[in-house]
């Protein structure tokens, strides 16, 4: 045998044992430990996802019932607008009536009022006129009242304050 | 006006006393006419800027009564004269309580003859029971007729009267 074969061989053989060393060295020395690290890692991933999940479902229940009181506010305030609206409509209905119930009236009282003045310029005229007749009366009395008329007045009061 | 009953009652006593009541009413009468016709008599001695001997002078010439006097006198000082009126009115009102008498008012366009007056009298005081005096004054705005005011009462048969109440009865009427 050529003996640079021989030594190659032999270079060859010593390299791959010193490589099988340094494996199982390699292996006993860094692989366990990484291995049980990886193992740890993988063991907290899994927590970590098993809460995210336990999490994410409590969330979604939480989600569920902000939801459902969502949705009963939301009813309730229907049913609060409902009925506001209907009172508000009751009470534009009544303010409505009063309002019209009013202005009657008030064209009732304007219409009284009006045929009072009327009655009462009536009454005042008709005063104006008997007063002025009066007046005249008088005028004319003054100038055609006799002492005979006088005289006879006085004897006719002597006698009936007898 | 406050009115002190006291005055009235010191002057009408003293007269009684004097047995000159009648003078006292005569003159109140007299001089409730004099005042009213002339208002200037009461201003004169209302003015205090005139000399109180000067008033008293003026008095002198209408009031012969010594006392009489010196009650005017009196209430000038006291300045009670404003109330003059009140006062006579006083008197005469006691003189004719005491006495039972009313005096009353006959209103004509024209005075009455005393006879008719004496007459009235005699009637209203055989219908009120007690002396009646009326005087006779004139209101020529009653037209004709008479009207008599006696204890705050009128009994009215004058043209005025009548055509008043015409007219209130066409009133009553038209309402």
């Amino acid at each position: 045998m050529d003996p640079i074969v021989k030594e190659f061989l032999i270079l060859m053989t010593s390299t791959l044992l010193s490589l099988m060393i340094i494996f199982f060295v390699m292996t006993f020395l860094l692989y366990n430990p990484i291995k049980e690290n990886v193992a740890k890692r993988q063991k907290h991933i899994d927590d970590n996802i098993s809460s995210a999940e336990q999490m994410n479902s409590n969330s979604l229940k939480t989600s569920k019932k902000i939801e459902q009181k969502y949705n009963e506010i939301r009813e309730e305030q229907k049913i609060v607008l409902e009925n506001s609206k209907n009172e508000a409509n009751e009470l534009k209905t009544h303010i409505i009536n009063q309002a019209n119930q009013k202005a009657k009236k008030i064209i009732v009282q304007a219409q009284e009022e009006i045929e009072k003045q009327k009655e009462s310029q009536k009454s005042e005229i008709e005063s104006e006129i008997i007063s002025l007749s009066s007046q005249i009366a008088e005028k004319i009395l003054a100038k055609e009242i006799s002492e005979k008329d006088n005289q006879k007045m006085i004897s006719e009061f002597l006698d009936q304050i007898k | 006006m406050k009115i002190n009953d006291s005055y009235v009652k010191a002057i009408y006593d003293l007269m009684v006393e004097e047995k000159n009541l009648d003078e006292l009413i005569k003159l109140s009468k007299q001089l409730i006419q004099n005042f009213e016709e002339q208002p200037r008599i009461v201003d004169f001695l209302l003015d205090y800027s005139v000399d109180i001997k000067e008033k008293e002078e003026f008095l002198k010439k209408i009031v012969k009564n010594k006392n009489i006097l010196n009650w005017f006198m009196i209430l000038i000082s006291d300045k009670e004269i404003k109330g003059i009126f009140i006062y006579l009115k006083k008197i005469i009102h006691k003189y004719n309580v005491e006495n039972n008498i009313s005096e009353g008012i006959i209103w004509t366009t024209k005075l009455l003859q005393s006879k008719e007056i004496t007459q009235m009298e005699k009637i209203f005081s055989e219908k009120n029971n007690k002396k009646v005096h009326l005087e006779n004054k004139i209101d020529k705005e009653i037209i004709g007729g008479i009207k008599v005011e006696l204890d705050n009462k009128i009994w009215d048969n004058s043209v005025i009267g009548q055509l008043h109440n015409l007219v209130e009865k066409l009133i009553k009427e038209k309402n």
